[in-house]
């Protein structure tokens, strides 16, 4: 999977999770039905919570690792190469 | 049960661990080992001081009253990061290149480094977190109470005596000394304090761990397992509250997501605490993980709660007194710890938060202001000043945050508070994505939003919560001076909405609507439209290219002096040995170009904000212009970078085609080029054979042989024979070049093309004899645009051929001439062998001879047919074989009819 894929991948999961956890997703499993003794909306919501973040776990080390320019972050630490940083 | 003194220590000795933690971690990340402290757990987890007491205890509270609306607080925040890599990966970046020190220093940095924005924000801020640190306050010193008394009414989780003030004060005293202690060391240039994030994530273990074992031991233990907690009485009525997924559960989705970015305390750890940008990728689904967890029991000890301890308890304090009920008191104390690790954590990091943003943006501009400090200072008194100002300012903070407590200690006011903070700091969210993200965001437009929001928010949310105390009940009733459309709480005649909806629906509508309206209203400043760039292009253009746009310089000495006020001695002289290094001197002191200058004044920003930081740099720089042409072409090469790859990708299609292009013409080419070497080849051939005859026989001649004079007059006829079959293939060649080049210059008229064919057959009449040659004239007299002589040519070289090469026995010509479609078209078949199928294509072409095998000296040279076909093509006429069918081979001619040509006749005279 290319990094934009995984990139525009979070970009659906963020607005699915915000569509799932909105009305009119959540009003829909708000009925009075158990599984395995836990009402259906109390296991929808961290149902769902949790995939997210299953999602999100594994979409997050889909994308690029940033890599600092030293001489930007901290100043005691310019880059050793002369020609790149101001001057 | 636990008896007080209990409690007391164990408090102590954990205060005492963090601060051991704190001391340690502190001590080992200066000395530049960060291990542990730098990893993207340990920033996690100390985001996780998002969970105050207000989520450890208040979470329980609200299930207990409103069933799953208690989610909503922690789904905005996974929602935000979830999708880090859009919002908090650039506010990360923004805050490391930008040297961000505040949300504060962010929105006032963006907006030109206002120093009127960063005050607003700073009100702000501490308006709405005063409160909230007196809610905490509250929570340590109720919980306290609970779980130290040994009374049976504790089990309602109401302490029996006053909240006992004592408490809150010791309290609030010991995290002013941590929090001094460890965020005041030092003035950093990344204002990173290690020991502090170390014991934070500490203390979010704990309350994690805290809140798991309560949730494992109610639902394992009391309750006997998840499927029985739910069949309890009260899981009915908790989960079936009214409304549970309506506006409300929206908006406070809403606005917990935006807290997460807005509060100062989660900007100070998300964005100003963060070593590293790629934690980022760990608490995106990490933070998640721990909400996730943090929630997972709270419905169950609501349910527990709710059904099994007395009437009238209070459910704020389910999970401490639900423990004291099983006479649990290892388990109580550790959820005392877990609450009072959530409650301290908020606290110290939100008084860090404040204190920074109150020096930097309150005392810092005021200091800058006053005549006798504006003049030349000594070294470090500035970071001095900072220092104190910043101890002064943690200490004034939980002491307003003490005295909100002591002022509302008997009333319920507090409870409504976390929401309320929500509210209020959910003000800066439309000038912090709008600063982000549009580049027309002014800081005008940014100050009366956010002024017009708060005030609003003020008036709708704030003022409401202190009902029954100072403020006459008319004047929610009635409105002030009895115009009902002022209600706080029903704001233009909104009646029947959530209190807490109708708050942030007016002041958000509000901020966002003057924000957007005054922006596209009035225009930036130069600075404005620099820092608008610099923002919202973070990820293109480094902040090295400031020096572009802003033509500065000042006197080495000033600047050093300048940069040793606030970073002291020792940091000023790395800061500017560091860049005299990276620019190639030798010296100490680099050259103070404007690069310089930027970079100093970004460093100073890390310390005292960029607005003070600016008015300090300009105190000392000599002339400043900001180069507008620069910016906007800045601006440009963004849109000029996205035009030129659409431009690039269109380019390359056009090269794509061209070369396709070029290699069918370069094939072509090659096929032409042996066309030209089979031609010349023929050609030599074909001058050979007559050039060896005339030789051989003018030699023989020569030789003086004894020749009959009749020999010799036959030698010399072949030889003047072949000399004029040279003749005629050498005409025949230029002939046909000519005519192919179009150069030959004969006019086209109108003749009577059955009429020439009728001549040419007459003229072959001769070679005729033998062959039988019909001819049907289905033409009749009809005009062709043509040149008489060259269409006989043609005709006599067809006949001929058909002649010559029938060599079957009764050898028979038909000729048929019709008038098709507007032509004229005459059809030649022979009987003879036909021509071979693999022939058929060459036949037209130089020196193409179909009859090779009986081939004799007086058969032409091969280019009868090639010179027909281009007689014909000037006459816009064609030649062709026609497809085999039986014996024999048949060619057609035709030629368009002159009525027709006549039409255009432009075209036809240039044909």
């Amino acid at each position: 999977m290319s990094w934009q894929k995984a990139r525009d991948g979070i970009l659906v999961l963020t607005l699915l999770g915000a569509l799932g956890f909105l009305p009119p997703i959540l009003p829909f499993f708000d009925r009075p039905i158990s599984l395995f003794g836990v009402p259906l909306i109390v296991v929808y919501v961290f149902g769902a919570w949790l995939a997210l973040i299953g999602l999100a776990l594994w979409l997050s080390y889909r994308l690029p690792r940033h890599i600092a320019r030293t001489g930007v972050t901290n100043p005691d630490d310019f880059p050793p190469t002369p020609g790149e940083g101001p001057g | 049960m636990l008896s007080a003194n209990i409690v007391l220590f164990t408090a102590l000795a954990y205060v005492a661990v963090l601060f051991l933690v704190a001391f340690v971690s502190d001590m080992k990340s200066r000395k530049g080992w960060l291990g542990l402290v730098h990893s993207p757990i340990v920033y996690t987890l100390s985001i996780s001081v998002y969970c105050t007491s207000w989520t450890f205890y208040g979470a329980v509270g609200s299930a207990a009253r409103n069933g799953l609306e208690f989610a909503t607080i922690y789904l905005g925040p996974t929602l935000v990061f979830v999708g880090w890599w859009f919002l908090l990966r650039k506010l990360v970046r923004i805050g490391r290149i930008h040297r961000t020190s505040s949300i504060g220093d962010l929105i006032s940095s963006r907006y030109g480094k206002s120093t009127s924005l960063a005050v607003l924000v700073t009100l702000i801020a501490v308006i709405g977190t005063t409160p909230y640190i007196a809610l905490q306050l509250k929570a340590v010193t109720a919980s306290f109470q609970v779980v130290a008394e040994a009374t049976d009414t504790s089990l309602l989780g109401i302490p029996t005596r006053d909240i006992d003030i004592r408490t809150g004060f010791w309290v609030a005293v010991g995290m002013a000394a941590f929090t001094i202690l460890f965020g005041t060391r030092n003035i950093d240039a990344n204002e990173h304090h290690h020991g502090v994030v170390a014991a934070i994530a500490l203390e979010a273990l704990v309350k994690l761990l805290a809140l798991l074992a309560v949730g494992l031991y109610v639902v394992f233990w009391v309750a006997g397992g998840v499927p029985e907690v739910f069949r309890m009485p009260a899981a009915a009525t908790v989960l079936q509250g009214p409304e549970t997924f309506g506006t409300r559960w929206v908006a406070l989705t809403f606005l917990s997501a935006a807290a997460i970015v807005c509060l100062p305390r989660q900007f100070q750890i998300t964005v100003v605490e963060n070593a590293d940008e790629n934690h980022l990728r760990t608490a995106g689904w990490l933070f998640p993980l721990y909400l996730f967890l943090i929630s997972l029991f709270t419905l169950p000890i609501a349910i527990v709660g709710l059904t099994t301890l007395p009437p009238g308890s209070n459910p704020d304090m389910f999970v401490l007194t639900l423990p004291m009920l099983h006479d649990q008191s290892a388990l109580a104390l550790l959820v005392f710890i877990g609450g009072f690790s959530s409650a301290t954590s908020m606290v110290i990091v939100a008084s860090i938060a404040l204190s920074i943003m109150v020096s930097n943006h309150i005392v810092m501009p005021i200091a800058l202001r006053l005549p006798w400090r504006r003049s030349a200072g000594v070294s470090g008194d500035v970071k001095t000043l900072l220092l104190v100002s910043r101890r002064i300012s943690i200490a004034m903070i939980l002491l307003l945050g003490f005295a909100y407590f002591v002022a509302s200690a008997r009333s319920d006011a507090l409870a409504a508070m976390g929401l309320i903070a929500f509210a209020g700091v959910a003000q800066f969210l439309p000038s912090l994505i709008g600063g982000l993200y549009w580049y027309q965001a002014s800081k005008t437009g940014a100050f009366v939003g956010l002024l017009a929001g708060v005030l609003v928010w003020g008036y709708t949310l704030l003022l409401p919560s202190f009902e029954g105390g100072a403020l006459p009940a008319s004047l929610f009733d009635h409105g002030p001076w009895g115009i009902a459309a002022l209600r706080p709480q029903a704001l233009f005649g909104a009646v029947g909405v959530d209190p807490l909806v109708h708050s942030l629906f007016w002041s958000l509508g509000i901020n966002v609507a003057l924000f957007v309206l005054v922006s596209l209203l009035r225009d930036q400043k130069p600075l404005e439209r620099l820092q608008a760039t610099l923002f919202i292009d973070v990820f293109r253009n480094p902040a090295d290219n400031e020096a572009r746009f802003i033509r500065r310089s000042a006197a080495i000495d000033d600047l050093y002096i300048l940069a040793q006020r606030i970073l002291g001695t020792e940091q000023a002289h790395r800061l500017f040995r560091d860049f005299a290094r990276q620019q190639g001197s030798r010296d100490d002191l680099p050259q103070p170009d404007t690069e310089f200058i930027a970079h100093l004044e970004r460093q100073l920003a890390g310390g005292i904000g960029a607005a003070s930081a600016r008015v300090m740099v300009s105190q000392v720089i000599t002339g400043e212009t900001i180069s507008l042409d620069e910016l906007m072409r800045l601006v440009d090469e963004t849109q000029q970078v996205i035009e030129y790859s659409q431009q690039l990708e269109h380019k390359s299609q056009q090269l794509q085609t061209t070369a396709r292009q070029l290699r069918e013409a370069n094939e072509r080419l090659r096929a032409l080029d042996a066309q030209k070497d089979d031609f010349l080849s023929q050609v030599s051939h074909e001058v050979r054979t007559p050039m060896a005859s005339i030789r051989s026989f003018s030699e023989i001649l020569l030789s003086g042989a004894d020749l009959t004079s009749e020999q010799s007059k036959r030698f010399l006829e072949i030889i003047h024979n072949e000399t004029l079959r040279l003749t005629r293939l050498l005409d025949e060649i230029l002939d046909l070049s000519h005519l192919e080049r179009g150069e030959l210059t004969w006019t086209l008229e109108p003749i009577d093309g059955s009429a020439v064919l009728a001549r040419a057959i007459e003229t072959c009449q001769g070679m005729a004899t033998g062959v039988d040659v019909e001819v049907h004239d289905g033409a009749g007299a009809i005009e062709v645009l043509g040149h008489g002589d060259r269409l006989a040519q043609v005709f006599i070289n067809l006949i001929s051929n058909a002649i010559k090469h029938n060599t079957g026995p009764g050898p028979r010509l038909s000729i048929r001439s019709a008038v098709v479609d507007g032509r004229f078209v005459v059809d030649l078949q022979d009987n003879g062998p036909g021509i071979a199928a693999a022939e058929r294509e060459h036949i037209f072409s130089k020196f193409a001879r179909a009859w090779t095998s009986d081939r004799s000296s007086t058969a032409g040279a091969g280019l009868g047919l090639a010179i027909s076909r281009a007689i014909l093509r000037r006459m816009n006429g064609t030649l062709d074989l026609m497809p085999a069918s039986g014996r024999g081979a048949c060619f057609r001619v035709t030629l368009p009819l002159h009525r027709n040509a006549g039409q255009t006749p432009r075209a036809a005279a240039e044909g």
